[in-house]
Order: structure tokens, then C-alpha cells, then sequence
């Protein structure tokens, strides 16, 4: 059993064999055609245009109501394939003697040409779509199949295009795996759009895995476990059930409010990326974003955004969600993501360097044009703003007067903003775990994000093999900094949130709910389960079982504590969402 | 002589003229016998191609060249105005 980790981005888990999809294309040879030959070439090329642009319709007409940027995606697929001066040229080539195969490669390295030179990623990203497609017809006018996945497999690959995203068969699509990709690639929303769980940026995964052999997939952690044990395999099958249970009956639970069996109430808000996704924030019940990611639009195109596109941007996810508020946590990239705009060097040690709330200090213009957009979407309904990755009182009062000065100067111009507006600290750093006592006078609310605060308190990079189990958020120093955080923010009276992956994890839900956390986000799909175990739970029993596992001293004696306590329950919790 | 209209159009919608409207676009001349242009600088394309017109990569704002040529050209501006100017 071999354990690999990537970044999860879409939700659920999957056990199954593994269907591998090797980089390579069917070799192409040039063939001399006849001009008595010509007429019979163009029909054999119009034939595999037209396999490949049914198939694509057949799976539009597949999706489900209301996946709006899939279909999109999928129509500005069908349009490229069936794009009159693609065709014309093929066809034209043909006629020099040419063979179809042959001209479409030859027609794809000019078009190669010109969208290299385009000035924006996003442009440039066209001419994969195109890339992909012509693979696809090459690939029917060979008259082959690509190895289709006919039985329910996980489906890896180095990189999956959009063309081939939809070449697969969902039905029979466990879970996607690539080595590369990030959360706003394609793939990743395909797969979020079509419930279907997805890991990607797992590095080695292709050297690490043969096909068929057996995997089981955690869509939120982004672990990959190889070869699991029967047990393993045991509990993501049963887990596996549990989301189909609940997807069935959602419309019974996401107006139920998070309360626990003796009253306390907890919100739970989603996670977010990008505005499409917030038909799912609001089928899923959240109470609103706890944590909005603002990295798309800066890692998508090679200029930095310009002020209206993020307010427009905003705006759209604000107008939709309100009364609910959308926390906007304000641009968490590392300088490695940027290209020549900035200009800046390259770093040794990026998690540690410039990035997040340090790169936007250091990079004002940048800062400033967000913060303006942020605040122009406040007046749209309810907006919370809040600084990543902070590490001390200075930054957040400097940060803090910048959304002041820009408050300023909108009033001054007579622009709408909420002069209101609630700024947070997020706690993901140990030296701000160990001032949370002053922070907490300057902030109006804290938010842990655990995934970072483990990995900064632990010295633990989740990406390397060597030492990733040793990422372990049960920790007793992990557990004393989240009950440090709680307390410091609830003596000064503001609330705390926590996001990251352990708001999504069963086990850890009655240790947030007796570390006394006001507000958990997650990603949509895991809100369900969390909420109808809050009303399981009591919160007395939880308080009482957290001061016991504050005076533990080693995760093991943590998790077999928590286990005995609440294991049964939530085991049989759990077994009621799929026996009901 | 021939019918042949030129006019000039403003990309709105903030992500400028990118797959959607390019699509959209395609979709909406397909039904007119008029050949439509759309130019940037020294590039010319035809307004019926989603791959030539993405690779005019026009960012919202930019005042793009419209010629249209034959039977219909005006009606075949007036939608592609509409879709464009619409933003998306």
C-alpha cells in the first residue's frame, strides 16, 4: 500500500482499477492521393468530423439541467471542430494531393503558430481545444477506438485536455487523476460539474501506477491510495454510498439549519472558485462562502486583471448569493505564479517566501486594484473581506489601512461600497496562532485555514512522499492552536471560522464543534453529511471530549481517544444515511 | 455592383471576445449569404470561424473593423452587433 497525494478539486471518493491514458497520438504517415482519390478522401474526413462532433452531442444532451459552463465548454468544442476555415483548408490540401490525416496536422502547426504569439493565456489555451480535437478525428479516420473505458475504471492521465475529458464515458468514470492541472483547469470543473471526483498535480503519478491496478481516491484530501487495504477499500466504498445516499435526498436536508441535539448552532458556508459554481453553493444549503479563491483570474491570462473584470467577477457571485455574505479572501498566489508582469525572481523555498498577503503588500498596485474591485461588489449585498497567510499584527494593520484609504477615495468619487464591511485575518501561520490575542482586537473575525497551518506548524510539504504521513491534524500542537485561535477571538468577542479539508472529515466534526468554532467552509458537496452530524452531536460532550484531548501528548493516544468516543457513532451515523 | 458595408464594432463583456461570443457568433452568421469580416490591425478574419476570430485576442474595449460583403450584409452587421455588443 503506497500512498500519493495531489490537490483535490472535485468532491468524493472512488475505488476502483486503474485506466491509464498515455500521452502519444496514432502515428501519422503521408499518403499520396490521386486526384480520382480526392472526392472520396473528403467524404472519409467529413465522416470522422461529424463521429466526433455526435459524440460531443450525445454528451451534451447527457448532462444534467443547469451545468451551464460545461455546456459552454462543450459547444465551443463542437464549434472549433465544425469551424468553416478549418475545413476549408483541410479540404483544400486534400485536393493538392494530400491525405486527411496528413492536412490536419499540417493545418494545426500554422494555427500552432499564430496562437503561440497571442498575448493571452487564455487565447493561447484555444489552441489545446484544437490540438485535442484533431487528435479525436485523426483518431476516427484511423478507424480506431482510443481504448475506451468500458468497465468503471479511475481514469489517469498526464494531462487531461477538455476534448479529452469528454471522449470519456461519465457513466463509467469513477474519478479523473492527472499529474498536472490545478483546481480552474477544465478538467476540474468538468469533473465538479458532473459530481465526479477528480485529484490532480499529483507528481509521479504515471511512474507510480500501472494500468489496473487498484486505487481508491479521496476527491477532497487529494490522497491516492495504491494497492489499499481491504479495510481502506471497506471505508471509501461505504463512503462512496453515503454521497449517493444523501445527493438523493438533499432536498430533505439543506434547509435544516447546523444545530446540535443541545442548541448550538453552527454556519456552515462553502468553499468557492469560480461564479459558476455557486448554483451548487445554494443547492447544497451553505449559508453563503466562507472562502472565496481569487486566484483564477490571475493565473488564467497573462495580463493581470484589470479592476472592472474583478468587479464584474465579484459582483455576479455577491448579487447571487446575498443576504448571504461571501468572505473574499484577497489574492494567495506565490510570485512563482506570475509571469513577466511582474517580473519578479524565482525562490528556493516559495512556501515560505513571497507570497499571499506578503507579495500584495510588496506588489501595492496589484493589492489595490483588488481591494477596489472587492469593495465596489460590496455594495451588491453582503461581502467580507480577508487577508491570507498572516503573520503578525503589522501586516494586518497595514493591510487594513489600505481598505480604509481605498474606502476614502471610493467615497470621495462617489462610487457605492459598504463602509461596513468586515475584515478578517486568516490564521494559517504559527506566529499569528501565538499573537491571535492582539490580532483579535484589530480583526473583526478569524478564519483557520488548516491545510496551510499544519503544514507551516508541522513542517510538513503534503507534496513530498518522504514526509507527507506525517501530515497529521490531529497533532496535539495542531489541536492547541486551533483551541489557542478560538479562545483568543471569542475573549474579544469576533467570531472563528475554520476552512480547509478537516472541516469535511466526519472524525474531526466533534472536535470543531468542542473547540467552540462558530463558523466551518467546505467544499459544497461535503456540507450535507457535516450538517446532519452537528444534529447528532452534543456540544457539551464535544467541549468535554476536546479538553480531554488538550491534555493528551501523541496523535495516536488523540485518535484512539476520539475514536472510542465517537467512533461508534459516527459509524453508525454514517450507516443510517445509506440503510434509510 | 456588390453590396459592401463597413462599419466598426466595440467588444463589451469583460473577458473580451473569447470562446463564448466567438461561438455564439459563428452560430448567428451561419444562416446569412453575406461574407462577414472582422479585423484588428492588419489581421482579417472571417466572422464565421471561432479559431480565426480567437486569434484576434481582442480584450474588452477594443473597436474592431466589421466589413461585410452580398445579399443580406445589413442584416448580417445589424446581429453581429447585437452579439457583440451584448457582451458575454
Amino acid at each position: 500500500m503506497k500512498v500519493l497525494r495531489g490537490l483535490g478539486v472535485s468532491a468524493g471518493v472512488a475505488v476502483g482499477p486503474a485506466h491509464v491514458i498515455y500521452p502519444g497520438h496514432i502515428k501519422v504517415t503521408r499518403t499520396r492521393i490521386l486526384s480520382e482519390e480526392v472526392p472520396a478522401e473528403i467524404r472519409r474526413l467529413e465522416e470522422a468530423i461529424q463521429k466526433v462532433s455526435r459524440h460531443i452531442r450525445d454528451l451534451e444532451a447527457g448532462l444534467p439541467e443547469g451545468l451551464g459552463e460545461v455546456r459552454t465548454i462543450l459547444e465551443a468544442q463542437r464549434h472549433i471542430l465544425e469551424d468553416p476555415s478549418l475545413r476549408e483548408e483541410v479540404i483544400s490540401l486534400i485536393q493538392q494531393g494530400l491525405n486527411a490525416e496528413w492536412a490536419l496536422l499540417k493545418v494545426l502547426k500554422r494555427y500552432q503558430k499564430i496562437f503561440q504569439e497571442l498575448p493571452e493565456e487564455y487565447f493561447r489555451e484555444r489552441f489545446r481545444d484544437l490540438e485535442g480535437l484533431v487528435d479525436m478525428v485523426i483518431l476516427a479516420l484511423s478507424g480506431e477506438e482510443r481504448t475506451r473505458v468500458k468497465e468503471p475504471a479511475i481514469v489517469l492521465a498526464r494531462d487531461l485536455t477538455p476534448a479529452d475529458t469528454i471522449s470519456l464515458n461519465p457513466a463509467n468514470t469513477l474519478a479523473f487523476v492527472t499529474e498536472r492541472g490545478s483546481r480552474t483547469s477544465h478538467s476540474a470543473i468538468i469533473a465538479r460539474s458532473l459530481g465526479i471526483p477528480a485529484v490532480v498535480a499529483v507528481k509521479g503519478l504515471l511512474e507510480e501506477v500501472s494500468p489496473g491496478d487498484l486505487l481508491a481516491v479521496d476527491g477532497i484530501t487529494g490522497e491516492i491510495i495504491l494497492e489499499p487495504e481491504k479495510e481502506i477499500v471497506r471505508r471509501f466504498k461505504e463512503r462512496a454510498r453515503r454521497v449517493e445516499a444523501l445527493k438523493a435526498r438533499l432536498h430533505q436536508v439543506s434547509h435544516l439549519p447546523a444545530e446540535t441535539r443541545d442548541g448550538r448552532r453552527l454556519t456552515l458556508r462553502a468553499n468557492l472558485d469560480l461564479p459558476e459554481e455557486v448554483p451548487f453553493v445554494q443547492e447544497y444549503g451553505a449559508e453563503g462562502v466562507g472562502l472565496f479563491r481569487t486566484e483564477y483570474l490571475y493565473v488564467s491570462r497573462r495580463e493581470l486583471p484589470s479592476e472592472d473584470l474583478l468587479f464584474e467577477t465579484y459582483r455576479q457571485v455577491v448579487k447571487a448569493l446575498a443576504p448571504h455574505p461571501v468572505t473574499i479572501r484577497t489574492l494567495d498566489l506565490g510570485g512563482d505564479k506570475f509571469t513577466s508582469d511582474l517580473g519578479l525572481p524565482e525562490e528556493i523555498n516559495p512556501a515560505l517566501g513571497l507570497r499571499a498577503i506578503r507579495l500584495c503588500l510588496k506588489e501595492e498596485g496589484l493589492f489595490r486594484t483588488q481591494l477596489r474591485a472587492i469593495l465596489r461588489a460590496s455594495a451588491y449585498g453582503k461581502v467580507k473581506i480577508m487577508f491570507p497567510m498572516i503573520s503578525g499584527v503589522t501586516e494586518f494593520l497595514r493591510a487594513r489601512h489600505l481598505v480604509k484609504e481605498i474606502q476614502q477615495e471610493l467615497a470621495r468619487e462617489g462610487v457605492p461600497f459598504d463602509p461596513e464591511i468586515e475584515i478578517g485575518a486568516m490564521i494559517e501561520v504559527p506566529s499569528a496562532v501565538a499573537v491571535a490575542d492582539l490580532l483579535a482586537r484589530e480583526a473583526d473575525f478569524f478564519s483557520i485555514g488548516t491545510n496551510d497551518l499544519i503544514q507551516y506548524t508541522l513542517a510538513i510539504d503534503r507534496g513530498n512522499q518522504e514526509v507527507a504521513e506525517l501530515y497529521e491534524p490531529l497533532h496535539p500542537a495542531v489541536l492547541r492552536f486551533i483551541h489557542q485561535t478560538v479562545e483568543a477571538g471569542h475573549r474579544a468577542g469576533i467570531p472563528v471560522a475554520l476552512c480547509g479539508e478537516m472541516a469535511g472529515e466526519l472524525l474531526y466534526v466533534p472536535v470543531l464543534v468542542g473547540m467552540g468554532l462558530d463558523e466551518l467552509s467546505m467544499t459544497p458537496q461535503s456540507l450535507p453529511e457535516i450538517k446532519l452530524l452537528i444534529r447528532e452531536l452534543s456540544y457539551a460532550e464535544c467541549r468535554e471530549t476536546v479538553q480531554g484531548l488538550l491534555r493528551l501528548s501523541c496523535q495516536d493516544e488523540v485518535k484512539e481517544t476520539l475514536g472510542a468516543r465517537f467512533g461508534s457513532l459516527i459509524r453508525r451515523f454514517s450507516r443510517s444515511l445509506w440503510s434509510e | 455592383m456588390e453590396k459592401r458595408i463597413e462599419t466598426e464594432v466595440e467588444i463589451r463583456g469583460p473577458l473580451g471576445l473569447h470562446a463564448r461570443p466567438a461561438a455564439r457568433l459563428a452560430q448567428a452568421l451561419k444562416p446569412f449569404r453575406a461574407q462577414v469580416y472582422l479585423s484588428r490591425g492588419q489581421r482579417r478574419v472571417n466572422a464565421c470561424s471561432i479559431l480565426d476570430v480567437l486569434t484576434l485576442a481582442a480584450p474588452a474595449g477594443t473597436r474592431l473593423t466589421v466589413i461585410a460583403e452580398g445579399e443580406e450584409a445589413e442584416e448580417a452587421v445589424r446581429r453581429l452587433k447585437e452579439i457583440l455588443e451584448a457582451g458575454a
